[in-house]
């Protein structure tokens, strides 16, 4: 998987193995907002669920070069 | 409340982690280097340790060694970004828990955390099969067919077990893995796992065989607290641990009647409650039994329910004994060899040319089993470079003598064979004594095939001792 990546391009595996990094703590930190924002407004439940879903679509990006 | 220690150098990773764990009820610390952690190892006691596999001064993997060599009760969970299965089963083996990849979900965390946890306790009494890595693993797309150290053979036997594999792995099929004891069941069981796609959930093992009537539903069901004398704290059973993923039974064929109606119920509802409650679980599990028995003479003696066997045989595999592995049989030595060289910091090379004609003829009764403990033993005794016949056991090195008396009848399929062989062995002769010599030869023969050549149990049924029939059995042999 992450190996092929690192085969065809090791530039492409070491990148996708940083963003993997930082998705991991910005999933982390919207999951700790969504704690912490009991009472969201429309607005800030939109801009939450936007990250996540931004998260969720790079991580699939990086899925589909493996 | 559970102690969990988050060894992480990225601070910001380390910091969300300890927020969002100590949210979930956690009581966690961190360290951002090996060092630090084996210090707050050794001031409190954790029941969880999650590593980053990338460390400043050490990685995952000799954190893990240094953690389970010297807190052997806390369970090691490793997170990396590399996705590598070679990695993922030498960690598991080694004896991590799991390992989780980035990015790091919140659900898959605590999945993962909490079932680390309550496997550690409820196993914590059941001890392991040695041939097989424990609990459930990461894996690629990439081809890794077995699991742990299950040596991958040559002969046309083990590729044909390889191809089955393959076949019923990536289906949801219940499978029947049938064979002779110590030819490495739960390996395959484990690598059926991991080739499925419930490969990242957990694969639970239950061995049958020592499972008493009372601690049985117990086992498999789970209790609550206080639901009976003894229910000192909440159980949570096997089937529940393995919810998602993988539960393998082995010496099915060892379980009472009743508790083979209780798993009947189980499997056809796909629910289970545990005992004492009244909430019904549901279950998504796939199901691997194993037996070294055939359950269709079980079902005619009435021992083992017709219904449940149809519920698993969906898929059976035969796993062939060593003996009829042919060349994978020194394949297999040479690979115990070089592991116990290493146990043993020895450097042991070789086997002697009658060695070698020893194992090949020998009938391995223990299968892979047997042949593991034979080498670690010979490797012991070994002082040079070679192993020697003597360093084998009595049985093993004489076998080549005995070997042309007893094999040349021998079927394929190790079924019942034809009753008189002793009439290509007779010297003509009609006298008493080779009369008799004749029917004792006979008898023995026919007793040990009955007990798989257990000497043991042979002696008991002749009503002989031990020593009796190895005199008895050289005796025969002097004859010839």
């Amino acid at each position: 998987m992450a190996d092929d990546g690192e085969k065809i391009d090791p530039a492409l595996g070491s990148l996708k193995h940083d963003i993997r990094n930082q998705l991991s703590n910005i999933t982390l930190c919207v999951e700790q907002l969504k704690f912490e924002l009991p009472d969201q407004t429309e607005d800030i439940a939109f801009y939450i669920e936007t990250i996540a879903a931004g998260c969720k679509k790079i991580n699939e990006l990086l899925k589909s070069t493996d | 409340m559970k102690n969990i220690l988050i060894v992480d150098d990225e601070v910001n990773t380390a910091l969300l982690l300890s927020k969002f764990l100590t949210r979930n009820g956690f009581e966690v610390s961190t360290a951002s280097n090996g060092s630090s952690a084996m210090e707050q190892l050794k001031n409190g006691a954790y029941d969880l340790v999650l590593c980053d596999f990338r460390l400043e001064d050490t990685d995952g993997r000799e954190m893990l060694k240094s953690i389970k060599s010297q807190y052997p009760k806390t369970g090691v969970i490793i997170i990396t970004g590399y996705s590598d299965i070679k990695m993922a089963v030498e960690l598991i083996k080694m004896g991590a828990y799991d390992y989780i990849t980035k990015p790091l979900y919140p659900d898959e965390i605590l999945n993962t955390i909490n079932k680390a946890i309550e496997t550690h306790h409820a196993l914590v009494t059941e001890p392991q099969e040695e041939l097989a890595a424990v609990s459930s693993t990461k894996s690629s797309k990439e081809k890794q067919v077995m699991a742990g150290d299950f040596v991958v053979g040559k002969s046309k036997a083990s590729k044909e077990l390889l191809r089955q594999i393959e076949l019923v792995a990536p289906t949801t099929y219940s499978v029947i893995i049938l064979g002779e004891s110590g030819t490495g069941k739960e390996s395959v069981a484990k690598s059926i796992h991991l080739n499925s796609p419930r490969r990242d959930q957990p694969f639970i093992a239950m061995d049958c065989g020592s499972l008493t009537k009372e601690l049985a539903q117990s086992e498999f069901f789970g209790h609550e607290k206080g639901s009976f004398t003894g229910a000192l704290y909440t159980k949570i059973g096997h089937f529940e641990m393995a919810n998602g993923g993988t539960l393998f039974l082995d010496e099915v064929g060892n379980l009472s009647y009743d508790i083979q109606a209780a798993l009947l119920r189980t499997v056809q509802e796909r629910k289970v409650k545990r005992i004492g409650s009244t909430k019904e679980i549901d279950l998504d599990v796939r199901i691997i039994v194993a037996t070294n028995e055939n359950l269709m003479d079980g079902i005619q003696k009435g021992k083992f329910r017709e219904d449940l066997y149809h519920r698993f045989n969906e898929f059976t595999i035969y796993m062939p004994p060593l003996r009829e592995r042919g060349g994978d049989i020194m394949l297999m030595a040479e690979h115990f060899l070089k592991i116990a060289n290493k146990e043993l910091g020895r450097d042991v090379q070789y086997f002697s040319p009658d060695v070698e004609e020893s194992f090949v003829n020998y009938r391995w009764t223990g299968n892979i089993r047997e042949l593991k403990n034979v080498i670690r033993r010979a490797t012991l005794l070994t002082e040079g470079d070679t192993v020697q016949a003597k360093a084998l056991p009595l049985e093993i090195s004489n076998y080549t003598k005995i070997a042309p008396l007893v094999e040349h009848s021998h079927s394929h399929h190790g079924s019942e064979s034809s009753s008189a062989p002793a009439k290509e062995h007779t010297h003509n002769r009609s006298d008493l004594k080779n009369a008799a010599l004749e029917a004792e030869y006979d008898t023995i023969l026919k007793v040990l095939r009955e007990v798989n050549f257990n000497k043991t149990r042979a002696a008991e049924i002749l009503n002989i001792d031990r020593k009796t029939l190895y005199n008895k059995m050289k005796a025969i042999n002097l004859g010839k």
